[in-house]
C-alpha cells in the first residue's frame, strides 16, 4: 500500500517534476489545516537556495515537529541543504525511493496512539525514534554556536529547544516538567536515558562544560597561580657556577654579555660557567615567579572561571530505544518522577495502597501491630534553581534525597504519588515515633536555607490510620489522596 | 759528564756575555734561531699590540645582527652534539639562528641521529632559533655534508662547525660584527681546548692552541695574513661561499677553501679581508693521550705538501698579494723546512761535536725557546686572554713546552716524509675511500 506524500512548496520553482505526489501546500499552516493523519512530507521549492529559503525551510521542519500530527512523520528535502540535513529524514526527488524508507515508518506510526503521545514532549520524541525502527539512533550533532556544543537534532525540534534558545529560561513550570531544568536537547536526551527510556549506545565524544551555566564554550586560559593575572611571561633562570647565584636571565644581562650580579664573574659558556636550572614564569601583575601557570576554563557565557578539574565532564552518546521506552510509546503513557527513593523498597502506588490496607487489617486484628504513614512534600525548588544554578541545585537535591533516605529504615516502604509528594510506610511505628521522624525530616530543609532568600520547604506529616476504616474495604488510596490534598492546602 | 755540560754551558753563555760576544756565538751555532724565531716572535708581538690598540679604540657595536646558519657536520659524536646545539641556542644574539645538523652515515650513526632529533623540541621553544636535521644515510664525507648543509642554509652568514664543539655565548655577536664591513669575506674563529684540565697532553695542547691560534692568528690578522680558516669553526659570508661554489671534494677542505677565497679575491682585484677574532671562541676536545695526539697530527699535517701541490699554480704574489705570499712562505717554512732543519741539525751536532758539548748546546737552545715561549704566552695572556686565571694556571708547563713542540714537529716531519714517499694522503678518516678515489685530489683535513 502506498502511503501519501505531500509536497510543501516554499516558493520558487520545484527542483524537479516529481510524479506521484498527493497535494502541494504553500505553508505548514495550510497543510496542518488540510491533513489530519501522519504522512510523508517533501519540502520543495529549493531551487535557488539563499539564507531566506534556508530559514524558511528550517522553520517549516520546526513547525512540523511541533505539530500534533507530523511530530514524528518522515520529512524529506528535494535538494541537499547542508545545515538542514541532520534535521530531516533524507534528500530525494524520487517518490519510490522515499516510500521505500517512509512506508515502514508510517506503518509503525499507525500502530501507536499518535494523538495521545502528542500531549507529552517526551512521548513525542520516543515515538519519533520508535517508528524509525529498531536500529534507529538519536545521534548528537556538534553545533559550534550551541552553548551545550552537542544537540540532538530531532530532540532539539521536538522538545522546542529552538524556541527555548530564543526565550530566556525564566519560565519555570515545576519540578515534574524536567525540561525546565534542561537547557539543551543533549541534557533532555540524557535524562531520558537516565530514566531508562533511552539507552546510550556508543560514545561519540567527551566535552567539558561550565558548572555554573552548563555551557561548553570555554576558553582555557593560563594565569598566575597567585593573583590570577593572565599577564605573565616566561623568564629563563641562570645559575652562576662561581657563586651559586640563581636569578632570572635579565638580572645577568649586561649589554651583550652575561655577568653575575653577585660575584661579577662573566658567564661565557653554558655548562662550564653557568647553567639553566629551570624555566620560570614571571607575573607582571604581582611579581610572583612560578613554574607552572594555573590553567582555568573561562566560560564565555557566564564568565565564571573554573579550575579544569571542577568542570563537568559530559559523555556524548548515541541513544537508542529501550523496552521501557517502547512500552511508553505503545501505551501512550510516561511516568516521569523525581526519584527520591530508588531502591527496591520503592514501590508502585497501587502496591503501596494494598500494603497500607493490609496493615490496617493487621492493626484491627492485633492491637499491638501499629504502623504510621509519613507524607513528605517538597516545595520551593523553582527560586532555588534560578539563584543557585542548575548544578548547584542538583547537588542540593541529591544531598537532600540522601539525607532523607538515611532516615528511612530498610524495612520501610516508599512510593511517590504525584508532584513532589512522597509516602513512607513505617511498620511497627506508632504515631509518636512517626512524628519524631517527621520532625527530623522537616529540619533538613534548614540545610539548604543558606542561599539568598530562596528556601526549600519540606512539609512532613505523620498519619496514623484509625482502625475503624479497616472494615470498609480498601480505603488507603482515598485516604492518602485526602491527606495529600489537606497537606497541600496548608502551605 | 753533567759537570762537563754545565761547564760548556757556562762557556757558551756566561763567558761570551761577559766578553760581549754572545751574538757571534749564536750566529755560528744557531743561525735560524736568530734569523727566524726572534723576528717572527717580535712580529707577532707587534701584531698583538696593534690589535689591542685597535680593539680598545673600537666604538660601540653597530646594531648589525644578520641571519646566521650554522652547518654542524656530525658523524659518530652521539650525544656530544647536544653541547654544540645548546651553546648555539644560548647565544646572546638578537638575530635568527638556523642550526643544520648534517648527520653523515646516519644508518650507522643512529645515536647521533637520535640525539639530533631529540633536540628539535627543545630548540622550538626558543624564538628565532631553528633546528634542521639532515640525515645522510650513506657516508659521504665532511665536504659533502658541508655542501649539503649549504643547500638548506638560509642565513646571510654561514658558520661551519664540527659536531663536538661548543661556543661562548657571545661568539655570534662577536663574529658577525666584522661582516658589517663589506670587505670581510670570512672570519676565522678562535679555538680553545675544552678538556685542558683532563690530562697533561691536553694541557700542553691548550697552551699550543693559545699561542698558535689565539695569539699568533690575532697578530697575523692585523696584517691580513690569516692563512687558514679552521674546518672545525669557520664563519663565512654566504655570497663568498656561493662565489667559490662551496667546498671542494677531497681532504683539508678548510685550507683549500681559504686558498680559494684568497685566489678569488686577488683575481678579482678586490679588497678583501679574512679576519681572525680572538673573542669569537669555540671550545673543542683534544686527544688526551700522546699516542692519540700524534696520530691526530699526522692526519692533519701529513698532507700539507699535497695541498700546496694542488695550489702550485696560484702560489705567487700576483695571486695572493705580497703579505699573504710571505705568510704562506713562512707557513711552509714552519711546517716543512724547520722540522727537517732541526732534525738534520741535531744529528749533525751529535756527529760533529762531543756529547757534553751537544747537550750543553741543546740545553741552551732549549732555554732560549722556553724564554721565548714564556714571553709570547705572557704577552698573549695579558693582551688577549678572556680566561686569564685558567691560562695562568698552566704557566709552569711552559718549561716543558719546547720539548712537546719539538716532539710534535718531528712527528710532523715523519708524516710529511710518509706523505711524499708513501700514499699517506689517501688514508683519511674524514671520507670513505670510494669518495676519495673519485675526486681529483685526495687529502686529509686539518685544524689550526
Amino acid at each position: 500500500m502506498n502511503k501519501e506524500i505531500y509536497r510543501l512548496m516554499l516558493g520558487g520553482e520545484a527542483v524537479a517534476v516529481v510524479e506521484g505526489l498527493r497535494d502541494s501546500y504553500d505553508s505548514v499552516a495550510a497543510m496542518l489545516k488540510a491533513v489530519k493523519a501522519p504522512a510523508t512530507i517533501l519540502i520543495d521549492g529549493l531551487r535557488a537556495v539563499d539564507d531566506h529559503i534556508m530559514s524558511k525551510a528550517f522553520d517549516a521542519v520546526y513547525r512540523l515537529r511541533r505539530s500534533d500530527v507530523f511530530y514524528a512523520a518522515p520529512v524529506y528535502l528535494t535538494k541537499p541543504l547542508e545545515n538542514l540535513e541532520p534535521f530531516v529524514d533524507g534528500v530525494s526527488c524520487n517518490p519510490a525511493a522515499i516510500r521505500l524508507v517512509t512506508d515502514p515508518i508510517l506503518a509503525k506510526l499507525g500502530s501507536v496512539p499518535v494523538d495521545v503521545n502528542a500531549g507529552n514532549d517526551e512521548l513525542r520524541l520516543l515515538t519519533f525514534l520508535f517508528c524509525r525502527g529498531e536500529e534507529a539512533l538519536l545521534s548528537p550533532l556538534a553545533l559550534s554556536a550551541a552553548p551545550s556544543i552537542y544537540e540532538y537534532p530531532a530532540a532539539f525540534l521536538i522538545g522546542d529547544f529552538a524556541a527555548a534558545a530564543l526565550q530566556t529560561a525564566f519560565r519555570t513550570r515545576g519540578l515534574a516538567d524536567t525540561k525546565t531544568l534542561l537547557r539543551s536537547s543533549a541534557e533532555w536526551v540524557a535524562s531520558l536515558g537516565a530514566q531508562g527510556f533511552l539507552a546510550a549506545q556508543g560514545l561519540v565524544d567527551r566535552i567539558r562544560i561550565c558548572p555554573q551555566c552548563n555551557t561548553g564554550n570555554l576558553n582555557y586560559i593560563d594565569s598566575c597561580p597567585l593573583c590570577g593575572s593572565i599577564d605573565f611571561a616566561k623568564t629563563r633562570m641562570i645559575h652562576c657556577f662561581t657563586c651559586g647565584h640563581v636569578a632570572p636571565e635579565d638580572h645577568f644581562k649586561n649589554d651583550m654579555m652575561f655577568s653575575c650580579p653577585r660575584c661579577n664573574v662573566k658567564l661565557r659558556h653554558i655548562g662550564s660557567d653557568y647553567d639553566r636550572p629551570v624555566e620560570a614564569y614571571l607575573c607582571s601583575g604581582c611579581g610572583e615567579r612560578f613554574i607552572e601557570p594555573e590553567v582555568n576554563a573561562d566560560c564565555l557565557k557566564c564568565r565564571k572561571k573554573t579550575a579544569t578539574e571542577e568542570l563537568i565532564v559530559r559523555q556524548v552518546y548515541h541513544y537508542g530505544m529501550t523496552a521501557k521506552g517502547k512500552r511508553a510509546v505503545q501505551l501512550g503513557s510516561i511516568y516521569m518522577e523525581f526519584s527520591l527513593f530508588d531502591n527496591n523498597r520503592n514501590v508502585m502506588p497501587l502496591y503501596f495502597y494494598q500494603m497500607v490496607d493490609w496493615l490496617l487489617q493487621m492493626k484491627l486484628r492485633y492491637s499491638d501491630e501499629d504502623f504510621s504513614l509519613l507524607c513528605i512534600r517538597i516545595a520551593g525548588f523553582e527560586p532555588l534553581e534560578t539563584t543557585a544554578g542548575i548544578n548547584q541545585f542538583q547537588k542540593i537535591i541529591d544531598e537532600l534525597a540522601l539525607r532523607i533516605r538515611e532516615l528511612v529504615r530498610s524495612t520501610d516502604l516508599t512510593t511517590s504519588t504525584g508532584e513532589n509528594t512522597f509516602w513512607v510506610l513505617l511498620p511497627r511505628t506508632n504515631q509518636k515515633g512517626g512524628e519524631i521522624l517527621a520532625s527530623r525530616v522537616e529540619k533538613l530543609a534548614d540545610m539548604v536555607s543558606l542561599t539568598d532568600g530562596a528556601q526549600i520547604r519540606i512539609q512532613v506529616k505523620c498519619f496514623s490510620l484509625p482502625t475503624e476504616y479497616a472494615n470498609r474495604g480498601p480505603v488507603a488510596e482515598r485516604l492518602l489522596g485526602e491527606y495529600q490534598t489537606a497537606l497541600a492546602d496548608t502551605r | 759528564m753533567l759537570h762537563e755540560s754545565i761547564y760548556h754551558l757556562y762557556q757558551l753563555i756566561v763567558d761570551p756575555l761577559v766578553r760581549s760576544e754572545l751574538i757571534p756565538v749564536l750566529l755560528t751555532l744557531m743561525p735560524f734561531v736568530l734569523f727566524l724565531e726572534i723576528p717572527w716572535t717580535l712580529f707577532l708581538v707587534v701584531g698583538m699590540v696593534q690589535y689591542k690598540i685597535n680593539r680598545m679604540a673600537e666604538g660601540a657595536r653597530r646594531p648589525y645582527f644578520p641571519a646566521v646558519s650554522c652547518i654542524i657536520t656530525c658523524y659518530s659524536e652521539g650525544r656530544d652534539i647536544e653541547k654544540t646545539v645548546v651553546s648555539l641556542v644560548e647565544q646572546i644574539y638578537p638575530g635568527p639562528i638556523q642550526m643544520i645538523l648534517v648527520v653523515d652515515g646516519a644508518t650507522m650513526n643512529k645515536d647521533t641521529l637520535n640525539a639530533a632529533k631529540a633536540m628539535e623540541d627543545m630548540v622550538k621553544k626558543h624564538p628565532r632559533r631553528s633546528l634542521l636535521v639532515l640525515p645522510k644515510w650513506q657516508r659521504g664525507g665532511v665536504v659533502s655534508s658541508s655542501n649539503l648543509g649549504l643547500q638548506f642554509a638560509t642565513g646571510e652568514i654561514i658558520i661551519k662547525m664540527d659536531g663536538d664543539t661548543s661556543f661562548d655565548n657571545n661568539m655570534l655577536e662577536r663574529a658577525t660584527r666584522h661582516f658589517a664591513d663589506p670587505a670581510v669575506a670570512a672570519v676565522s674563529g678562535c679555538l680553545r681546548v675544552r678538556n685542558a684540565d683532563q690530562s697533561l697532553c691536553a694541557a700542553f695542547q691548550a697552551i699550543e692552541y693559545f699561542v698558535a691560534i689565539q695569539s699568533s692568528k690575532t697578530a697575523l690578522s692585523e696584517f691580513n695574513m690569516v692563512n687558514n680558516i679552521s674546518g672545525a669553526f669557520g664563519i663565512f659570508r654566504r655570497e663568498v661561499l656561493d662565489l667559490v661554489q662551496g667546498w671542494d671534494a677531497g681532504t683539508a677542505e678548510d685550507i683549500d677553501m681559504t686558498l680559494r677565497i684568497k685566489n678569488y679575491f686577488a683575481h678579482a682585484h678586490k679588497k678583501f679581508r679574512i679576519v681572525f677574532d680572538p673573542e669569537a671562541i669555540c671550545f673543542t676536545d683534544v686527544p688526551e693521550t700522546f699516542i692519540k695526539f700524534f696520530k691526530q697530527r699526522i692526519r692533519w699535517e701529513g698532507d700539507y705538501p699535497f695541498i700546496l701541490f694542488k695550489h702550485r699554480h696560484t702560489l705567487s704574489p700576483r695571486f695572493l698579494g705580497w703579505a699573504n705570499f710571505l705568510g704562506m712562505l713562512i707557513s711552509i717554512f714552519t711546517h716543512v723546512v724547520i722540522p727537517g732543519m732541526v732534525f738534520v741539525y741535531t744529528i749533525w751536532l751529535v756527529v760533529q761535536y762531543p756529547l757534553p758539548f751537544v747537550i750543553a748546546l741543546l740545553l741552551m737552545v732549549y732555554l732560549f725557546y722556553v724564554l721565548m715561549s714564556v714571553a709570547l704566552y705572557c704577552i698573549g695572556m695579558a693582551l688577549l686572554s678572556e680566561r686569564k686565571s685558567s691560562d695562568f694556571s698552566r704557566l709552569h708547563l711552559l718549561l716543558l713546552m719546547p720539548a712537546f713542540l719539538f716532539a710534535a714537529k718531528i712527528n710532523t716531519l715523519v708524516a710529511i716524509l710518509w706523505e711524499l714517499v708513501g700514499e699517506g694522503h689517501k688514508d683519511s678518516s674524514m671520507a670513505p675511500w670510494w669518495v676519495l678515489k673519485k675526486n681529483k685530489f685526495g687529502r686529509k683535513e686539518k685544524i689550526g
